[in-house]
């Protein structure tokens, strides 16, 4: 996974997050790198929030997932960056041995947003406009969003011949929220 | 990409990503045209709901009306069909994913065609508590293969599926 490659000081980056803690009052929170850019995944009250604050766009900036997580502030408090379930973010980590358990919280703290955001979704969109979701893309078994013409919707659907041994009905589709109603 | 009578364009053309979602409207334009004058038209467009998408949809409307309306539309590989008020998602459509075994999606979907435009088959349809129409059922035979078109409630996970239902049979076309 590709280090800090545009001249960006671990300074800058604590720096920016801290930005973004002091802004949105963070009670709890996850960065995460997806897709070559850095985001943080947070909740405010009841709100869950996902600011792309290092898009590579925008700040030129590559970090691995365990590098930028040892530039992140420990947990002191209610106020502090902490992983999901409130352990303090380790500062000084082993890097390379930190990565898959990185990866997976991560993607953990991006399955909501994911799922919020409807047919753009990496995960659970749709596959219009060229995106090709990782979950609803598979030839066998499809978890996400479908939009539906009749009722001009979006429903959020299981789908696909891996279930066809739960049914007698082929090519069942399992609504999990909206579709036809 | 003139409007006739038979083909008609709506808004902004689809620009289609692959060759198949190009392909799907031009085989339909076929079907339709084929037709004796006056039975049908096809409605081609973006899709409704989201007309900054460039994937194409389309709508065959019958002239009798009581006959089966077709729509659906094109993405990626993949294929959403509606017959009447029942739809069903034909994944990777263009690839394979064909009901009849080693059929091409072509000859399956002129065989869907001939099905809708020969009339005679049931559609199970479902109405909400205030009498909307919100999904329908239909199982059709395509070379000895069933092939189920649903979107009805019956297959939510929880919650209650409809109000009332009600068995229409489907005229033809002509």
């Amino acid at each position: 996974m590709a280090r800090a490659t545009h001249g960006w000081t671990n300074a800058l980056f604590e720096a920016a997050v801290n930005q973004t803690i002091a802004n949105s009052k963070v009670t709890v929170g996850y960065p995460y790198y997806w897709y070559n850019s850095w985001s943080l995944s947070y909740a405010n009250g009841e709100a869950i929030h996902e600011e792309s604050i290092l898009e590579s766009g925008v700040l030129q900036f590559t970090y691995s997932v365990a590098a930028a997580l040892s530039y992140v502030q420990p947990c002191f408090s209610g106020d502090a960056f902490c992983e999901l379930l409130g352990h303090p973010v380790r500062r000084h980590g082993n890097i390379e041995s930190d990565d898959a358990a990185n990866m997976a919280m991560a993607s953990l703290a991006y399955l909501p947003l994911d799922v919020s955001m409807v047919q753009s979704g990496r995960l659970f969109g749709t596959r219009y406009g060229g995106n090709t979701p990782v979950f609803n893309s598979n030839d066998y078994l499809r978890v996400g969003w479908s939009y539906l013409r009749g009722t001009g919707e979006y429903g959020f659907r299981v789908a696909g011949k891996a279930l066809d041994w739960l049914t007698s009905v082929p090519k069942t589709h399992w609504w999990i929220w909206g579709g036809p109603q | 990409m003139e409007d006739d009578k038979v083909i008609i364009w709506a808004g902004p053309p689809p620009c289609p990503r692959t060759r198949f979602e190009a392909e799907v409207i031009r085989e339909l334009e076929a079907l339709v045209r084929a037709l004796p004058a006056g039975t049908a038209s096809l409605r081609i467009g973006r899709l409704r709901a989201s007309p900054g998408l460039l994937e194409p949809e389309f709508d065959i409307t019958p002239a009798n009306p009581r006959a089966a309306s077709v729509g659906g539309y094109a993405v990626a590989d993949d294929l959403e069909l509606v017959i009447g008020h029942a739809e069903q998602e034909f994944f990777r459509f263009a690839r394979g994913g064909t009901i009849v075994r080693g059929a091409s999606w072509q000859d399956e979907l002129r065989w869907v065609w001939e099905v809708v435009v020969a009339g005679g088959f049931t559609q199970r349809q479902y109405f909400n508590k205030r009498g909307k129409l919100v999904g329908g059922y239909s199982k059709i035979c395509l070379k000895g293969t069933e092939v189920v078109f649903s979107a009805s409630r019956p297959q939510r996970l929880v919650g209650r599926a409809y109000a009332s239902v009600k068995d229409v049979i489907y005229e033809p076309y002509f």
